[in-house]
């Protein structure tokens, strides 16, 4: 999922993609940027998975929601 | 409650949920689109969520002030999609017993928000948009 400018620049909410077994979340950002070259400008981001938080060792499994987020700007 | 919506606020309503007896406190924090940024003059905002997961993060923000100011009653709304000058994007409504915890809970609440929770707003200006990311550098002072 993507959000803000990275929803803009990339062109999607949302894709479903399949990866290999036991990829972490620095894999997808690979694999993202391989298919999207205007991933690189998605700099300064947060990752969430399933809703949550994360760092880029998190280990994806089968289902896995994972969110690019930009540096929020609420309120 | 919190409440993510594309229509305004009722805080008349907000201000009666958060009112009981227990409650000599009620601080009522708005925040209120700008008219001008820099300088710049701005048109409108336009705000987008994360909805399920900035429900998720503002529930964990009420859990932690309760947890250190013991407030239990808290009304948290957030405005998305387009927003006019003038018009309340952001509403939190704490009510406690005496005002000591309410005006620190609030102030600690308001800039945690800005950090965690998922929402970004998107500056329209007469001669363009620009999404803004982060805390902006006159907001960094007061965290």
């Amino acid at each position: 999922m993507a959000f803000a400018r990275f929803r803009e620049l990339l062109g999607f909410h949302n894709i479903k993609l399949e990866i290999p077994d036991k990829s972490t979340v620095t894999d997808l950002i690979n694999l993202l940027t391989d298919k999207y070259p205007e991933f690189n400008q998605c700099t300064s981001k947060m990752i969430a998975v399933n809703e949550e938080y994360c760092d880029n060792e998190t280990i994806l499994k089968n289902g896995d929601v994972v969110a690019f987020i930009p540096p929020v700007s609420g309120g | 409650m919190i409440k993510i919506s594309h229509q305004a606020p009722d805080i008349n309503q907000m201000i009666l949920d958060v009112q009981n007896p227990n409650n000599g406190a009620i601080v009522v924090f708005l925040g209120v689109t700008r008219k001008y940024t820099k300088n710049r003059e701005v048109l409108r905002l336009e705000y987008q969520a994360y909805q399920s997961m900035a429900i998720t993060e503002i529930d964990k923000i009420c859990i932690e002030i309760k947890d250190i100011w013991g407030i239990k009653d808290i009304e948290v709304f957030h405005r998305i999609g387009v927003v006019n000058i003038g018009d309340v994007s952001l509403a939190i409504l704490l009510g406690s017993a005496h005002r000591s915890e309410c005006f620190d809970a609030v102030r600690y609440f308001v800039n945690k928000l800005k950090t965690t929770v998922p929402i970004w707003k998107k500056e329209q200006f007469v001669d363009g948009e620009m999404w803004i990311e982060g805390l902006q550098p006159e907001e960094r002072f007061f965290v």
